[in-house]
Formats: C-alpha cells, structure tokens, sequence
C-alpha cells in the first residue's frame, strides 16, 4: 500500500513537471533561421538571446579560443564601420594585418637567430603597427555612440562555449524592431573592425591571470577527449591568437555564421504575429553560408567502446584537485534524463549522497561539486566530480571514499524516497530557470546548441515511462565504470614546487637519507616524492618535528 | 499550520491596490508589499533590512559585511545549518542570502503549495538565526584584497568571521536586522489575506530593537602590507550626501561602467557597485607590473583632469531608464529594487534633473588624493 502510495506520488510530481515546461512559440523562417519566443505579456521590455550553434569545438584548425574572439568582436560593441560601408576601414584593417604578421615574423627570425637586439626592421615594424592600431584605437573612440548604446540595450553578455557562441541583451519593447536591422546588416557584412583591439584586450585580461580551474580542467579534457575537439576548448596561454589574422577570423565567421546555424530566443512582450514580419524581413534576410568551416559531424548517441580506464598525475599550483570523470552520451541521448536525476542524487545538493557523507561527516573535502556534459553536450561528454580535499587528507583518500560511493550506488538499493526528492529539487531547477527571462533563453539556447530540442532541460522524465531506482541504479552502472572512466590528481609537485620552505628542507632531509641506502637515483627521487606527499597529510607542528627527527639521523 | 493561519485575525490595515501591487504594516514596523500573480504555481520572497551606511564606522561597515557571511553559514529557529539545508532542499526551496555595506536582504523561490515552509524557514533565517555558534574563525580569507574590498562596502565573498564576538554578532544583528527598518516584498500567487496571516505568524513576533552595538575586538585593515608581489589597489567608499549628489554618484558609476567596456586598459581593473541602483563604493587596481602605484595615480588624474561631456550624461539618463524598464524581465531583481525605493527612496527623478556640473564634482570629489584610501603591497612610493 505505502508503495502504491508512493508510485502515485511519483506519477503525480512526474505530470505537474510535465505541466512546467515553459510555453514556447518556434517558427522557422524559409533561410533556416530559427526563432524561439516565450510570451510575457505586459513587460515593455524584450530579452533576445542570438545564439550560433558553433562553438570552440568548431574552429577547426584555428584554435578554440578563435570561437570567443569572433564573439567579442562581433557583439562587445557594434560602431558604425560594423553596418554600413567606412571609408578606409576595410584599408585599414588590411594594414594592420600586415603589419602584425610582418612584426611577427620578424620577431620569431630574431629568436631563432638568438639575438638579443631587435633589427630596424622590426623596429619600424613596431612603429608602424603601433600607429595603425592608434588610428583604429581613434576610430572606435570618435564613434559618439555604440550603436546598441543608441537603441538602450542593456545587461549585454557575451559567452563562447563548446557547443555555441551567444549575445543576449534586453531591450525596451521599442527597439526591438531596430535592433533586428541592425543586427542583420550587422551579420550580413561581418566586417569585423573591432579584431585588432579585441585581440588585445583577450592577451591583456590572459596576463591579469586566467582562473586556475580552468587550467586544470583543461588538462584533463585534453587526455579524456584526445582527437575529438572537445580536448582543446579550454586552452588559453599567452602568444595563442599571435598566428590568427582579421582574413581568417573573417572566413571562420563567414563559413560559422550562417542562417540555419542561427536560433534567436525572445522572451519578454511580444507576440509571434507581432515578430514575424519583422524578423521575416530582417533575419530571414540573410543568406545562408556556402562553406561549413570547422563544422563537427554529427556522432552516434551511443557510446562506442571507451579507450579504457585512464589515470593522470600531475603537478599544477593551487589548491590539490581530484577530478573523477565518466564518458557519458550527448545530451540527446534517451539516458541523459536519468543521468541528470542520478547526478542531484549523488551531489545536487547539500542531503545529497556524496556531499552529505564525504563532505559533512567524514570531513574529507573542502568543496565538492558534480556536473554532466562538461564541456559540452552536443557529442559525448563527461559526467565530472571535483573536489578539493579538507586540510589534513590528501587526495587518494577523497578518491577512495568517492569511488566507495559510486559502488554503493551501483549495488545497493535506494529508497524511492531519496528518488522523489532528487526529482522534486531537478523540478525546482526547472522553476528557476523559468523565473528569469535570462536563464530561460540561456536554458532554452543550450537545449538547441546541445541537441537540437529546446525541451532538453525541461524534460524530467522519459515520455510514458516514469523513473524508478532501477532505471537511475541501470544507468550508474552502465556510464560509471572504469572503461569510461578517467581520474586526475592535479597537486603541486613536493620536489619540482614545494608548498613551503618546511617542505623544501624535509626533502634535501630525506634525499640525503634515501640517498644513502638506494642507488638508484630516480628510485631515490620516486621514495622521497611520495614520502613527502605522506607528509603532507600532518601538521605545521608534526611537520617541524619530523624535520628535527630526520635532521638528527642525517647528521654526519 | 494552515488551520492555525486561517485563525489569525487580519488585524493589518492595506493600502489600496496601486499598480498592482498592495500594501500593509505589521504592527513591529515591517512594511509589506504584495504582488498577486496567480498564473503559475510560484512563489517569490524579498525582504530587504536597510541602514544608512554614512552613520556607520569603518568597523562597523565591515562587521555589516562580516555578518552577511555568518548568516549565509549558520543555522537558524534552532536548526544546525546542514538540517536547515536539507529542509529548504528536500522542499525545492531556494534561498539566497545577499549583502552590502549599507543593507541585507534574503531572496526566497518556492512553489507556492509550501508557502507555510517557506515563511517559517524565511522566519527562522531573518531573526532567529544562530549567528555562528557552529562556526569558528577558520575560512577566513587572509588575501588584504579581501580586507581593503570590504574595508571600502564591496562585498567581500572571502571575509570570514574575525573579530566577531558571539555577544558582538548578536548585538549587530538586532542592531541592523530590525522590522521597522525593513521591507518585505512577495510576489506569486497568494492573496493579500494570505500574505496577512503569513507575515503575523512567521514574522510577527520579530520584534524591534534600538541598542547600538560596540565595534570593539576588529582586526584593523591593513594599508600597506608587504609582499613579493607588488600590486596597487585604490577606492573610496560610499559617498553620503543629499539625494541629488547620490544620484551625481550614480552617473559616475554608470560612465565607469561604461568605459571599462569600451575601452583597453592594459592591466587595470576597476569597478563601480551599484547596490540596487543606487550610489556604491569604487575601486581600481593594478595586480601586477611596475610602478602600479603611479600608474594608477596617473590613470586617476587623467579621469579627473578629462571629466565627462554632454553626451556622457545623456547616456546616463538613457541607460538608467533603460534598466529600470528591464527589471520586469528579471523577477529577483525587480522585487530587490522595489524593496530598495520602498526603504531609501527612488533615485531616479534626482538623476533625470542632474547636471553636468554635478556629475563633474562627484567625479573630482570622488577621485580627489584625500577621499581615497590605499591598499599596496610590495614596495610602495609612500
């Protein structure tokens, strides 16, 4: 009784998630662009969210960051050289290119040829370019107004992710009609002008320090994706764009920009008969691209056989990291529903399995987060635990105590209770998505760029089939096991990068020491670097008095 | 709990129903908005505690900050925190807590079946929390960074708890969390009534308080501090004055805005916060490279010297106008906004009557040498 009761609950909260999903008008204009529209009637105001399905895995040769250049270039601001012919712009942006290419080139002579001082060549070089980039710079500035300024956008956001590009801003109810034409001379002519500043400012927020997490996570998608772009999307390092030209950034956004790549999302007060003509006219306008550059193919949903368990050290600074990872299908795959529901089971919130015995009562991390589709959801991807371990544990103990977890969840039964309420909290994600014109265009976007059905996020449960602990126990063990899996122990190396000057002494302490027994010297390194990880699991304290104790025995 | 709800006598006296929206006071002094929308099963909570940072120390400033990160960690209505986590959890209740210099406000999303959840647990948070009795000093960020943002009313995600005393945290808390200087604004689908007999059960017994709290015990913030790295950091807080020179404060912040969009900058970082709209604290930066100190000096001067044109305000009023026109497509921030001009007034007509002159004196007092406050490490020029 107290099952059927709870199977009712089950289909009752199934139902009403059903009922949640937002109410979308979609209209496809004959040039295959795509227009997606949530009405909100009353609000005097609109949120456009333009999004281009190709992302930083779709530059091909170019690098991935080319992906997030094109998008700041394109929508940080739009001057008047962007929508309507500049005398000498096109001149211009030539020169410029020259000139860099030129300077690089002459650059890269001087450092082959070892010399410390630069030609006359270069030097003119540098004169040259530096006075091209002023007239630019010039350019920009005697603009009174960018023209979305003009029109009173505001909230303007710009993201490149793997899967796609996107601009997103609001609008007063009255510059929506405007904003359509201009956005559409805008992507018509594609001219680009802003390229050689928006390069400069990407090198110049690359060396205000590029967030540490990214650099670790790059590291693992680079050896879990290997051959597959998705490996690259994260790299960034100084000199990246050094080899990217304003020719070919502009035949990347010709052959990427293209009408039937294109979805735009509106959400605010308009109505489909109101914005059809108008879009119509403007978007339905342009003309779709005859080159597919760097485009992706589209992969099998299922998942080929995996390489094989993976496992990577490596030294990097920072806080120690540990990354778990699991290939997983792309997002229109028949399991992500399941896999979305296991993952607010295991870590989705703060009753959740991993976080609630790991983190609270064990103590053994310092943050913890799970995530699926990383880095994209279009093809293949990973379903991601990050942690952090707490002071005094290290990383293989965190491993341990995860991958403990996981098999729990493989092999012991769970109560449909735990299930209801992972259910009950993806429904209240659900909600919050929709709150906001913002999230619900981004969340819509995504579902688009990822698997072609703005419904991905809303989709809660499989059509006529409600989950049970079986189906979320039948998809862990299927995904999460060790041929899909890939583990990374990111910490900072104690021989190559010691964490302070304690641990510097304690490994020339325990060299001599080790040295003194074992001949070989690489065996001798490998003993005092794992040792010295051991050591790190104690005290300042104990740290200082083991120094003393090894300082005694390796006095002369 | 319904039952007893339904017994609770509306006692409260509503305004008429202006732009949607009507109005009550409970008998503690909180002022309360509602919002019927009944289109969706929803319900959205904001209640904004707001103070005029002007009367407050530096300390104190900083203690305002100090506190938002306790309360976004303790338990609360005699929950441990990770309880207390678990119920918001367990009901899809979302709750975010959020502060500034000069105000605290709680944001609560909740289908609107659980509405009795929702304002016993919002209760719980406001005025019963257990202000850290769980928790230690530990995770307090040691980076001056930190110490100068919060030491200026920026929000300051790594300042723990140092300094703070449980009988200090508990006498700021009564001090700044206080009924009659707040405003709750709910939106969703409840009635009035509903509303009503809400409010007097789960916040009715929050009662109002006067003591003034000492702000002894505080590690002071650190002007200079040595350091390999070098790097400079300048701001200047909050500016007090009339409504109109906020609102010439205002504009500054907005053109800010603007020109660290437009433009390169180098290794320059800067940001002007606009709390809810209105007039926030200011900082620039330079993390690395030689001579940041002058070179923010001099990035300074230029700002001063240069000032801002007729185009730049008329930019300004359209943008203002702009944003408020969109707050209806962001539900959160339009209620935080609403609960800001129900407590500190509208700044918006201040703004559309200002002049140049106005913008360019809050520029030049903003910037000038003796209004700003230093933060370098390394090896410093002074």
């Amino acid at each position: 009784m107290h099952s059927l009761f709870l199977r009712l609950f089950l289909w009752f909260v199934a139902v009403s998630l059903v009922a949640q999903a937002p109410e979308v008008k979609e209209r496809r204009l004959p040039n295959g662009f795509q227009v997606l529209l949530v009405e909100r009637p009353g609000l005097g105001a609109v949120h456009a969210h333009l999004m281009v399905r190709a992302g930083r895995a779709d530059t091909g040769a170019l690098p991935a960051v080319a992906a997030e250049l094109l998008a700041r270039t394109l929508f940080r601001r739009i001057l008047p050289g962007d929508v309507s012919a500049e005398a000498g712009l096109d001149a211009l942006l030539r020169q410029e290119e020259g000139a860099f290419e030129a300077l690089r080139l002459e650059r890269t002579r001087r450092l082959r040829l070892r010399l410390s001082e630069p030609s006359a060549e270069e030097v003119g070089l540098v004169q040259l370019h530096s006075s091209r980039m002023a007239e630019l710079r010039s350019r920009a500035s005697a603009s009174p107004l960018d023209l979305l300024d003009g029109l009173g956008a505001t909230r303007r956001e710009i993201t490149a992710e793997a899967d796609a590009i996107s601009f997103r801003l609001d609008l007063p109810l009255a510059s929506f009609e405007p904003w359509c034409r201009l956005e559409q001379h805008h992507l018509q002519r594609l001219t680009l002008a802003r390229f050689a500043l928006e390069r400069e400012i990407w090198n110049e927020d690359l060396a205000k320090g590029a967030p540490a997490e990214e650099g670790a996570l790059s590291i693992l998608l680079g050896t879990a994706f290997s051959g597959h772009p998705y490996a690259q999307v994260l790299e960034s390092r100084p000199g990246m764009l050094d080899g990217l030209t304003w020719s070919e950034l502009r035949a990347f956004a010709h052959g990427t920009i293209s009408p039937e790549r294109t979805t735009l999302i509106l959400v605010g007060d308009l109505t489909m008969e109101r914005a059809l003509p108008v879009l119509q006219e403007t978007f339905g306008g342009l003309m779709p691209s005859p080159t597919t550059f760097g485009q992706r193919r589209d992969l099998p949903g299922d998942l080929s056989a995996g390489p094989g368990y993976r496992r990577l050290q490596a030294s990097t600074a920072g806080d120690p990291r540990l990354f778990m990872a699991w290939r997983v299908p792309p997002a229109s795959h028949p399991d992500s529903v399941a896999l979305k529901v296991l993952v607010q089971i295991l870590g989705g919130s703060k009753n959740a399995r991993l976080l609630r015995r790991v983190q609270e009562a064990r103590g053994l991390t310092k943050r913890l987060s799970i995530k699926i589709g990383v880095p994209g959801g279009r093809d293949p991807s990973l379903l991601l635990i990050e942690a952090v371990p707490a002071e005094g544990h290290g990383l293989a103990e965190v491993e341990e105590a995860i991958h403990s977890e996981i098999l729990r969840t493989q092999n012991e039964r769970f109560e449909e209770e735990e299930l209801r309420r992972a259910q009950r909290q993806v429904a209240s994600e659900q909600l919050r998505l929709q709150e906001d014109a913002s999230t619900l265009a981004e969340a819509l976007g995504r579902g688009v760029a990822q698997s072609g059905d703005w419904q991905q996020d809303f989709r809660a449960r499989n059509p006529g089939h409600d989950l049970t602990p079986d189906d979320i126990q039948a998809v862990a063990k299927r995904y999460l096991v060790s041929s899909q899996g890939i583990t990374a122990l990111l910490e900072a190396d104690p021989l190559l990068a010691p964490r302070d000057p304690l641990e510097g002494r304690l490994g020339k302490v325990l060299g001599t020491l080790v040295q003194r027994k074992v001949e070989d010297p690489a065996q001798a390194e490998g003993i005092v670097r794992e040792t010295l990880r051991q050591l790190r699991m104690l005290s300042v304290a104990e740290r200082e008095q083991t120094l003393k104790l090894l300082e005694a025995q390796a006095a002369p | 709990m319904k039952c007893l709800a339904a017994l609770i006598p509306a006692v409260l006296v509503a305004s008429p129903v202006v732009d949607g929206k009507q109005e009550f006071r409970a008998p503690n002094g909180l002022r309360v908005i509602v919002k019927e929308q009944h289109e969706r099963s929803i319900l959205r909570v904001c209640l904004l505690s707001a103070w005029d940072p002007t009367g407050l120390s530096t300390e104190q400033r900083e203690h305002a900050l100090r506190l938002r990160t306790i309360l976004s960690h303790c338990g609360a209505g005699g929950l441990s925190r990770p309880v207390l986590e678990r119920r918001l959890a367990e009901r899809g209740i979302r709750v975010e807590v959020e502060g500034t210099e000069d105000s605290l406000d709680w944001t609560m999303l909740a289908d609107s079946q659980d509405q009795e959840d929702a304002f016993e647990l919002l209760g719980h948070l406001v005025f019963r929390p257990s202000l850290g009795d769980d928790l230690g000093p530990a995770g307090e960020s040691v980076a001056p960074e930190v110490w100068f943002r919060a030491s200026l009313g920026f929000p300051a995600p790594g300042l723990g708890i140092l300094g703070l005393g449980m009988a200090e945290r508990f006498a700021l808390h009564r001090w700044l969390v206080r009924p009659e200087q707040s405003v709750l604004v709910i939106q969703g689908d409840l009635s009035l009534a509903q509303a009503r007999q809400l409010v007097m059960l789960h916040l009715g017994t929050w009662s109002p308080s006067s003591a003034n709290p000492e702000a002894g015990g505080l590690v002071p913030v650190p002007q200079s501090i040595p350091s390999l790295a070098a790097g400079a950091w300048v701001g200047s807080p909050s500016p007090g004055g009339d409504a109109q020179q906020r609102a010439a404060h205002i504009a500054m912040a907005i053109l800010l805005e603007k020109i660290s969009r437009e433009e390169t900058h180098g290794d320059l970082v800067f940001e002007a916060a606009r709390p809810g709209g209105d007039a926030g604290p200011c900082l620039f930066g330079i993390r690395s490279g030689p001579e940041p100190e002058r070179r923010l000096q001099v990035f300074l001067e230029n700002l001063r010297t240069k000032g801002f044109g007729a185009t730049d305000l008329a930019y300004v009023r359209r943008t203002w106008e702009a944003e408020r026109r969109a707050l209806a497509l962001h539900p959160k921030d339009q209620m935080y906004a609403e609960a800001r001009v129900a407590l500190k007034g509208d700044p918006g007509r201040h703004l559309m009557a200002l002049t140049l002159e106005e913008v360019n004196t809050a520029l030049r007092s903003r910037l000038a040498p003796e209004s700003l406050r230093w933060l370098v490490r390394g090896v410093s020029s002074k």
